[in-house]
């Protein structure tokens, strides 16, 4: 009897549809990543270190991963997931392949069994054996979950593994889960590891405050921003007055979230071409890092070994810039994006010269503001500084390389002073900001709204006619409204913020006060303006 | 190896077993609706109004009515027709799909859904070639599409491009780890890269994962699996999972053939013979009359075999240019039936113009062994098995053609693998019995 299978059969379970995503957020914006939280990657940032600690010319890159990390949560907290490979990678030869290569995992999440009985899973001894002495050490025994990490440094090919002088090992700063239970200060000073070597490396992974800021809901409520009161009365267009102040007029959607942060700063001599830090004015100064996680594949053909029986890695993500993915690549081809390598990214250049999401605004505002905002028209050759190695951010004469998504920092460019700095990077007349490389508190969103939806950067290809000048109002006041992150970042590494505290963390909504600036949590200063709710 | 069988009914499936008594619930209480929406629209072969694919298309239908122009619903009901096709093995709902598919076509001339549904409807003929170009466009178009690489991924493996299948295969599995298509489509290259334990893996995966309403999707796993355990020589548990498919899905004709098999195996003909007539009795299609004509001849009745046979013969003959034909099993007949060595290789030329999947490069071997070119025999048997594939039949027509160019060591090997990859298959006997004469010195089997 034949062993074929009737040919009907072949059409087995083909039927399954699988919904494409709509608009997503950096935080959940490709399918892949809707459903692999622990592989999202939300923000990746890139600047030469400002703190005091950096008394030689440093760079410090962060991976940020897992979105919006409700603090409110236990017993187990937020583990980084240690079967996928954490990556910073850095390219500093201008062909988007990278040269170096900070590969970061993580143990299993090792848990300890309680002694006592207690009131809360996982803690013990304390008061009476009953309440649980506050966590202030990663050795304390009330401290049931613990979860360390390795960095290894990959450079020509060969792996170098960055640890502690003494062999001890690097700890996972836990979630903030509150004042109670753990001193959470205390822990992410213990797990900030400064100066490995002589040459100044520093480490930290942990849970931390998500350091985006965004009106979320609106934004990608398909750009339905809000009036602010006494405003332009144009959703989404600033006053000069708003434009300068360094607080929100609106509700940062992330406010009280965390997110899992993995930080390293390395000597800028060690990521460049010639080993050595170079003027801003040098070819060889401007470096492109993106961050990847990737976890195993499930092969179609096994290894005789079934032990041996986990595939290659496979990559489920990447970032360089903030909002490419989830802004300028087309629905049904993020994850495809999202899988490949910036090197290919040529396959993508009819989105990055011409983002859907400017036909989108183009629409909208035709109808909010006749007249008033005029995008360049594509091929927006003005958004190639941001996917080559181009100036402004590039000196002249730098090879521009492939089209691919990298976050480029001029490393030859010293850093601002936080007090003198522009939320609004280069567009603020700030050298050491976003897009010369991303610093925590750069407002990624009033950035690319201005440069992809405003054109500021494309000169005179604006107006009715397409040759007037760009950088005018209302398209370089583009913003969402908030200005700045609810959480005050550390002025040295790692730089970014302490966790809000689960019980106290608050999450700031439309129509409720807080966004005047006067926020403060812990303090219980809640006083302010109430956020806009339309 | 599978770690959990899965058994429908089993105490550790109490929430399966009650989700498809719910279901059975609701399906007889909108039954009336399901036959009269039916009624209504499209001719009516026979089916079951609880069978799923008849909730998805009244289900469809019903918005139609609704929103007749909306071109969604119709890509909806194209797709439900096409699960009713496998249900039924009734090729008429290809038709009626393609047809819903253009109407969808015709309100929304890019309808990728629609579009999806028509490369669907080709490999649902056996248009591998046209089905991949097709799928191969819309992969373009959308590259995050699973479903999309799943077609590219079966019409290569149809055509016998096993490395492009494996490609798209794998994108699929990395894409949605998981994902139920893509671990079937894994299945059947693993099976033809000869990991029959990993392909009852991902089936069984798979399987766990299908949701419990969808009966007919369970009863086709449930029949992989049975095949896979069957070309392994697991005739227990081969037996007891197209059991279960028939239980899930009642009189299902996928598990009809595979008990039949089964049956065959055991070598009780005649059970098998009441199992093919049961089967043959809707829509049979020339694959199954085939079967049906073994079985009578290996049971003894000779007179009426001939009668399917020639009715095989009459129906496959008729399909002999289109690209959905049964020209594999019509060598086999010209070569053990009408000893038609001439008219077999003929076919065997013709099917191997346009593919050169495993099955038609065993066949094509075959009809060249029977005219007697040993050596063009032996390139195209070691084509076949070179992806990889432990099949015992395959195993002993290598053997048999290396035998005859005198090559004892490789007939040996050969024998040995067939025995190994099924110690009791069709070929088993003779393959022991020519083991034998090569172990006792013998350098020729003729």
């Amino acid at each position: 009897m034949s062993t074929m299978k009737s040919r009907l059969a072949f059409v087995g379970l083909l039927c399954l549809s699988i919904p494409l995503g709509l608009f997503a957020s950096s935080h959940r914006e490709a399918p892949i990543t809707a459903l692999d939280r622990a592989a999202d990657i939300t923000d990746v940032y890139v600047f030469r270190s400002y703190g005091p600690s950096a008394t030689a010319p440093k760079v410090t890159m962060i991976l940020n991963v897992d979105p919006l990390l409700e603090p409110a949560n236990g017993p187990t907290f937020f583990p980084f997931d240690h079967r996928i490979l954490y990556q910073i990678k850095v390219d500093n030869d201008q062909d988007a392949i990278a040269d170096v290569t900070f590969q970061i995992r993580f143990s299993p999440p090792k848990y300890t069994i309680p002694r006592a009985p207690v009131g809360l899973i996982g803690f013990d001894g304390g008061i009476d054996g009953v309440v649980p002495p506050q966590i202030t050490t990663f050795d304390n025994p009330g401290l049931n979950s613990r979860q360390t990490y390795t960095v290894t440094m990959v450079k020509n090919g060969v792996s170098t593994e960055l640890k502690n002088a003494d062999g001890s090992p690097f700890y996972v700063v836990p979630d903030n889960i509150g004042p109670r239970t753990l001193k959470y200060d205390s822990l992410f000073r213990e797990a900030t590891y400064k100066n490995l070597s002589a040459d100044g490396v520093s480490v930290f992974a942990g849970t931390v405050d998500d350091p985006f800021f965004i009106d979320l809901g609106a934004a990608f409520d398909t750009l339905n921003f809000r009036k602010i009161p006494g405003g332009t009365g144009v959703p989404g267009v600033l006053t000069n007055a708003e434009d300068r102040a360094k607080k929100n007029f609106v509700s940062d959607t992330v406010s009280g979230y965390a997110v899992n942060t993995i930080a390293i700063e390395v000597p800028v001599a060690m990521l460049t071409s010639t080993g050595k830090v170079e003027l801003a004015s040098s070819p060889a100064a401007t470096i492109g890092v993106w961050g990847t996680t990737s976890r195993h594949q499930e092969t179609i053909r096994r290894s005789p070994l079934p032990e041996l029986n986990q595939g290659p890695y496979r990559q489920v993500q990447r970032e360089g810039n903030p909002l490419i993915n989830e802004l300028v690549i087309g629905i049904g081809y993020k994850d495809r994006w999202s899988m490949d390598q910036p090197v290919n990214d040529a396959q993508f250049a009819s989105f990055d010269l011409n983002p859907p999401i400017v036909g989108v605004a183009d629409a909208l505002y035709g109808v909010l503001a006749p007249g008033a905002l005029y995008s360049p028209p594509a091929p927006r050759t003005d958004l190639l500084p941001l996917v080559q190695y181009l100036p402004p951010i590039a000196a002249p004469g730098t090879p521009a390389g492939p089209i691919a998504d990298l976050l480029r920092l001029n490393t030859g460019v010293a850093p601002t002073p936080p007090s003198s700095a522009s939320r609004l990077g280069l567009l603020g007349g700030d050298p050491a900001g976003y897009p010369n490389g991303r610093r925590l508190f750069d407002d990624a969103v009033d950035i690319t709204l201005r440069v992809a939806i405003g054109g500021v950067l494309a000169g005179d290809k604006c107006g009715a006619n397409h040759n007037s000048p760009c950088n005018v109002f209302p398209n370089n006041r583009l913003g969402d409204g908030v200005n700045v992150n609810d959480v005050a970042f550390h002025v040295d590494f790692p730089y970014v913020g302490d966790s809000p505290s689960g019980r106290n963390r608050r999450h700031i909504d439309p129509n409720e006060p807080g966004c005047s600036g006067k926020n403060t949590v812990d303090g219980n200063t809640l006083a302010g303006d109430p956020c806009p709710l339309d | 190896m599978i770690i959990e069988r899965p058994h429908v009914g089993y105490s550790g499936k109490r929430g399966r077993s009650l989700s498809l008594l719910i279901v059975g619930v609701l399906a007889s209480i909108t039954s009336l609706f399901v036959l009269s929406v039916l009624a209504q629209t499209l001719v009516s072969p026979q089916s079951s109004p609880q069978s799923p694919a008849d909730l998805s298309i009244a289900f469809a239908n019903r918005e139609i009515q609704k929103h007749p122009s909306n071109p969604n619903f119709h890509s909806e009901l194209a797709v439900a027709l096409i699960h009713k096709a496998r249900e039924t093995s009734d090729e008429r709902f290809f038709d009626q799909a393609e047809a819903a598919a253009d109407k969808s076509l015709g309100f929304s001339p890019n309808n990728f859904e629609a579009r999806k549904a028509k490369v669907a409807v080709l490999l649902g003929r056996n248009e591998a070639a046209k089905a991949r170009l097709e799928a191969q466009q819309l992969n373009h178009e959308v590259p995050d599409d699973v479903t999309v690489y799943g077609y590219v991924a079966e019409a290569d493996t149809m055509l016998g491009d096993y490395e492009d299948a494996e490609k798209s295969a794998q994108w699929m599995l990395d894409l949605r780890p998981n994902n139920i298509a893509g671990l079937i489509r894994g299945a059947q290259l693993r099976k033809i890269f000869g990991d029959l334990d990993g392909a009852v893996d991902f089936l069984n995966d798979a399987y766990q994962q299908t949701p419990p309403d969808q009966t007919e999707d369970l009863a086709f796993l449930l029949t992989e699996i049975a095949g896979l355990d069957l070309e392994m020589g697991k005739l227990q548990p081969a037996d007891q999972l197209s059991e279960q498919a028939l239980k899930v899905f009642a009189d299902y004709y996928l598990a009809l053939e595979m008990l039949a098999r089964v049956r065959c195996a055991q070598s009780k003909y005649v059970e098998a013979v009441e199992l093919l007539r049961k089967r043959n009795e809707r829509f049979p299609q020339p694959r199954s009359i085939w079967a049906e004509a073994e079985a009578l001849n290996r049971a003894g009745k000779a007179a009426e075999s001939q009668l399917l046979y020639a009715e095989f013969e009459h129906r496959a003959r008729a399909e002999l240019l289109r690209d959905d034909n049964v020209n594999v099993e019509l060598i086999f007949f010209y070569l053990h039936h009408k000893q038609d060595a001439a008219e077999a290789l003929r076919i065997a030329r013709l099917q191997t113009a346009s593919r050169h999947d495993v099955f038609t490069l065993d066949a094509y071997a075959s009809a060249l062994y029977s005219n007697g070119n040993y050596a063009e025999a032996r390139t195209q048997i070691e084509k076949a098995l070179a992806p990889g594939i432990r099949d015992a039949n395959i195993f002993f027509h290598a053997a048999t053609i290396c035998s005859r160019l005198n090559d004892g060591l490789a007939t040996r090997q050969y024998l040995e693998k067939s025995l190994q990859a099924n110690p009791v298959s069709e070929v088993s006997s003779e393959v022991r019995d020519m083991l034998a004469k090569y172990s006792a010195g013998n350098s020729s089997r003729h």
